[in-house]
């Protein structure tokens, strides 16, 4: 998938979850999400794939538990379960084979999405690393002041009003400077041009027809 | 005798110019993001913080309805791309109603009078919070074919709560944010 186009990738993504949504075999889904698996180790993601999936498991599992008091059978509960999972995971499969600058090129230049609702996509994804470490030094500055979370889960998500605030309000004054920026460097201009290599290539079509061929497939076997 | 000449500097205040709203956006958005990727949930529910911060995006910048709507389509694409939903893409449909919606009551007159005015935010979030959230539930269980128990049962008080608790989120927040933006579109 790392030589695939990124907009190929993308509708290999949402062809996926299509077929998700219309298959109802678990042993199906299953492979499928075998698959994605093996496509993810193989991509070397294994280990941010090992942390999201636990999670996916646990409320996938807890959902397929809450249908079976009513009336639904097992093995449709089983299936819903593993839908879920194998549409996030092939999210995580999308990021983890295509790199955002090539993602939004594609949207923009092939897709015909605005670019700055592309890049609103990808700024907002490029900031959680910085966010995340600002978060993790707002909390260590609270425990150097003797702040203990408690274990009550309300009085620790009300402490969270304590973290929001000064990111948010951190978040406005680099706007201003984020905004001259990007207005300094022409991002309103009409002429685009990315450096990314995007086009479609033999390979692209060549797993567009197979994406169509496997939904013709999926469509006749429902 | 020398004439001496006064030079005046005058500063101006940075206000970021026509690309501020992107800005803004996609770091309130970041957060939201992060937000929900940290917050502990209390049995399950954890209020969605990408809403509170769209809402709150909204309730400063006071966009027209298409780019509330576009703020909404990227807000639900991040929410597909961090999901843990049964349905992830349930949120491009929950998402664009929910930022129409705010955007929709930012502009009403109604909310400009008196003690609404002052809750404004918190009737934003709550009433956009309730139509996102309505309209996931119900794409999910169309297209899921979740039993109508789980759905009146499960689901539906969830939303309800995650209202509450983003309603009082997007209150909160909504003051110290527009003072430091300096909108003087409400004082």
């Amino acid at each position: 998938m790392k030589t695939l186009a990124p907009l190929c990738n993308l509708i290999l993504t949402v062809m996926v979850s299509i077929w998700t949504v219309l298959v109802w075999d678990p042993v199906l889904l299953a492979a499928m999400l075998a698959i994605e698996i093996i496509l993810i180790i193989y991509a070397g993601q294994a280990r941010k794939l090992g942390k999201a999936l636990l999670g996916l498991t646990l409320v996938a599992a807890f959902f397929a538990a809450i249908q079976l008091p009513f009336d639904v059978s097992l093995p449709t509960a089983i299936a819903s379960g593993l839908k879920m999972v194998v549409m996030t995971v092939a999210f995580i499969l999308l990021f983890a084979t295509t790199r955002l600058p090539s993602l939004t090129a594609a949207l923009v230049s092939q897709a015909r999405i605005p670019y700055e609702y592309a890049f609103l996509f990808t700024s907002a994804l490029r900031f959680v690393p910085d966010f995340l470490s600002e978060s993790q030094a707002v909390r260590e500055a609270q425990t150097c002041r003797g702040y203990v979370p408690s274990r009550n889960p309300l009085k620790r998500l009300m402490s969270y009003a304590a973290l929001v605030e000064p990111m948010v309000l951190r978040a406005i004054t680099r706007s201003e400077t984020m905004a001259m920026s990007l207005e300094l460097r022409g991002f309103g201009s009409l002429q685009r041009t990315f450096t990314q290599q995007i086009a479609f290539r033999g390979q692209d079509y060549l797993v567009l027809i197979l994406l169509a061929g496997i939904t013709v497939m999926v469509i006749l076997y429902r | 005798m020398e004439e001496q000449k006064r030079e005046t500097f005058v500063t101006v205040a940075a206000v970021g110019g026509r690309y501020r709203w992107v800005a803004v956006t996609s770091l309130f958005l970041a957060i939201g993001m992060i937000l929900r990727l940290v917050s502990p949930s209390i049995a399950g529910i954890s209020p969605n913080w990408l809403i509170s911060m769209y809402c709150l995006s909204i309730l400063i910048l006071r966009p027209g309805l298409a780019q509330a709507a576009g703020i909404g389509l990227v807000a639900g694409a991040l929410c597909v791309a961090t999901s843990k939903a049964i349905f992830p893409y349930a949120n491009f449909g929950s998402e664009l109603a929910g930022a129409l919606v705010c955007a929709m009551m930012v502009k009403n007159p109604l909310l400009e009078i008196g003690f609404l005015k002052k809750i404004r935010p918190l009737l934003c979030g709550l009433v956009s919070t309730l139509v996102s959230g309505f309209t996931f539930v119900t794409l999910t269980k169309l297209v899921m074919a979740v039993p109508m128990p789980v759905y009146l049962y499960g689901m539906l008080p969830v939303v309800l709560t995650v209202g509450l608790v983003n309603c009082i989120v997007t209150q909160l927040l909504y003051f110290p944010a527009q003072r430091l933006f300096g909108n003087t579109g409400l004082k």
